[in-house]
């Protein structure tokens, strides 16, 4: 028993290191006024500094990309939503058989590379209406394909546990119309499941640089990529900030979805 | 309530799922404060009757009357019907009062009212100081109380069980099914009560329908079904039953293994029938007694009061069994037999 505590702490600290290392060097690049040569133990406190956070985040070019992301990011999760909750409540409690082929489409996006899905649309788009991809809002129907894999699983997941059918019959044998099941007894009972998905896809949407770039729209991975040769500090700062943002979700994410018993299961980034 | 009143009626109800008929030409009468039970296998229609009598299904043709009003098209809500699922019905997010308030709340009860016909109903089904409980909390027969007082609560017209003890081990089971007789019977509400547990429906009900591949075989008291089934299937279904091949004499009367039974039961000269009698009808004497059948004891299951014996058969390829008091009981295995059947009792099979 002590052996076996004993080495998972061994593992527990190495993936620590594995995730913090890197984070902590990218801190040190960032925010310390030393030489790369010159970063070693002596420099350890030296010369720390926030400027090229403050700098860059001041810019007129990351004000402009994170805005853009920002938006992209809500207009997806909310986009996912409108479309997967009442595909998932479909699935589960009138057609169980068609959850399969909902859950291999969902995952599609995992073997499609995003090439072929811009290739794909673009191509359709050009004769349909030119329109579409001018707007950096063209954005959001892809980014709710690629969030796909996650945001339909999480909704999935959150029902699996429980038998939506009969709570949904029971509810409307004791006098509750579809508006008041969906409100009392559906929605309390997704809960979990869209504050996953929605971070999730949040998470996904701030990331995601291929597509964006090969549309030619300016979002915060874009903007990383663009100043990284200009001004290096200043994008591994941007970087590093994203990376405290994102986990710190994620540990939000947990938190409230533990709070009825349901850890986030299944899920990868 | 009057007891005379309609509570429930199907008529000439007929659904199908594709090629599947799953319910045909049904009809059913439920009366104030009567439980009829729908008895049969699994895919007899029994569970889609009670679905289409709750409005979770559509029949392809006939209706469904509450207290004489037509209810074919009202859509689930509207129903005003109680209903216990056979298990995890409970809403997961709400404590034990709101489940069972929660008909009473859709229904505008305002929340002084809904509390106290909350904490009388969790009272009713045993379960008083658990009402802040929430349904992961309570054990599996503690939830089907609990769906019981939260289908019970808002005085349905109707109380439809569908298998509600089937997931619950023996002795909740049994604790329960007189519980849910007791409640229902005091509050006076027809109910439909599905099962494929055949004990389940003798011990229950008012009234057993049996049913079979979307058709009602028989509808009857239990002692009824039990005593007096209509058809080999009935007869097969409820309770144990020895089937016995026959051939049938000059006098019409059948023959087992040489000896002619007095029964009421006739076929044509030398055609060959099989009989059914149950075990509890069969009774043992001394080998070589006049009338009687002679035989070996080959097998004995002891169950408490009443043990079953296995005989076999000396002149004829069967095995029969036979019901016996315990006390009773002087044979051992290997113990030559004689054994007669209770004339009045046999019954030939018209399922061939």
């Amino acid at each position: 028993m002590i052996r076996r505590n004993f080495w998972s702490k061994v593992i527990l600290v190495i993936v620590a290191a594995f995730y913090v290392l890197p984070m902590i060097a990218m801190a040190r690049f960032s925010f310390q006024r030393v030489p790369v040569i010159k970063l070693g133990w002596s420099t350890l406190g030296k010369n720390w500094t926030a400027d090229s956070l403050i700098d860059a985040v001041t810019s007129e070019r990351f004000l402009q990309a994170g805005w853009l992301s920002i938006r992209l990011a809500l207009l997806s999760v909310v986009l996912s939503l409108v479309i997967l909750i009442p595909t998932t409540v479909y699935v589960h409690v009138m057609k169980k058989s068609a959850r399969s082929y909902v859950e291999f489409l969902s995952i599609l996006p995992y073997v499609v590379p995003p090439i072929a899905l811009v290739v794909g649309i673009s191509g359709a788009m050009k004769v349909l209406g030119t329109w579409f991809l001018a707007s950096p809002f063209s954005l959001v129907p892809f980014y709710v394909i690629i969030s796909l894999p996650f945001t339909f699983r999480s909704l999935d997941t959150s029902l699996g546990a429980i038998d939506l059918k009969t709570l949904v019959e029971a509810s409307r044998s004791l006098g509750a119309s579809w508006m008041r099941t969906t409100r009392m007894v559906i929605l309390p009972n997704l809960k979990v499941g869209i504050i996953n998905a929605s971070f999730l896809s949040f998470a996904t949407v701030l990331g995601e640089f291929t597509i964006a770039s090969l549309l030619l729209k300016f979002t915060l991975p874009a903007y990383l990529a663009e100043s990284q040769g200009s001004n290096p500090q200043g994008t591994f700062s941007v970087g590093l900030l994203l990376l405290v943002v994102s986990s710190l979700m994620f540990a939000l994410m947990n938190r409230l979805s533990k709070r009825k018993g349901h850890a986030l299961t299944g899920l990868t980034l | 309530m009057n007891p005379q009143e309609t509570a429930l009626r199907f008529s000439g109800v007929r659904k199908t799922f594709g090629q599947v008929t799953a319910l045909d030409s049904f009809d059913l009468e439920l009366k104030q404060g009567e439980l009829v039970t729908l008895l049969g296998p699994s895919g007899c229609g029994k569970t889609t009757a009670l679905r289409i009598a709750a409005g979770f299904e559509q029949p392809n043709s006939g209706s469904v009357f509450v207290k004489e009003k037509d209810v074919t098209a009202l859509p689930a809500h509207t129903r005003n019907m109680g209903m216990v699922f056979q298990n995890y019905s409970l809403f997961p997010h709400m404590s034990v009062a709101e489940n069972v308030g929660f008909g009473l709340r859709v229904r505008g009860v305002d929340a002084a009212e809904r509390d106290m016909l909350v904490r009388e109903a969790v009272g009713r089904v045993q379960l008083p100081g658990l009402e802040g409980r929430y349904p992961h909390q309570l054990s599996g027969g503690q939830q089907q109380r609990v769906a019981l007082a939260r289908a019970l609560v808002f005085q349905p017209e109707v109380l439809l069980l569908d298998e509600p003890l089937s997931a619950l081990d023996a002795k909740v089971r049994e604790e329960l099914r007189d519980e849910i007789r007791t409640l229902q019977r005091d509050a006076g509400i027809g109910a439909i009560f599905v099962t494929h547990d055949q004990d389940e429906a003798l011990n229950i009900s008012d009234r057993v329908c049996v049913m079979k591949d979307g058709q009602i075989q028989q509808i009857g008291s239990p002692r009824d079904i039990y005593l007096r089934p209509v058809n080999g299937f009935v007869a097969r279904f409820i309770g144990a039953m020895n089937v016995i091949e026959v051939q049938f004499s000059q006098q019409n009367k059948p023959i087992i293994a040489g000896i002619e039974l007095d029964s009421s039961i006739v076929g044509p000269v030398g055609s060959v029938a099989q009989i059914l009698v149950r075990p509890d009808a069969v009774s043992l004497c001394s080998r070589g007694t006049s009338g009687s059948i002679d035989g070996t004891v080959v097998g004995e299951h002891f169950s408490g009061a009443t043990t079953i014996l296995r005989i076999r058969l000396d002149q004829a390829e069967v095995t029969i069994s036979a019901m016996l008091v315990s006390r009773n009981v002087q044979m051992k295995v290997g113990d030559g037999v004689g054994v007669t059947l209770d004339p009045n009792e046999v019954l030939l099979d018209s399922q061939v």
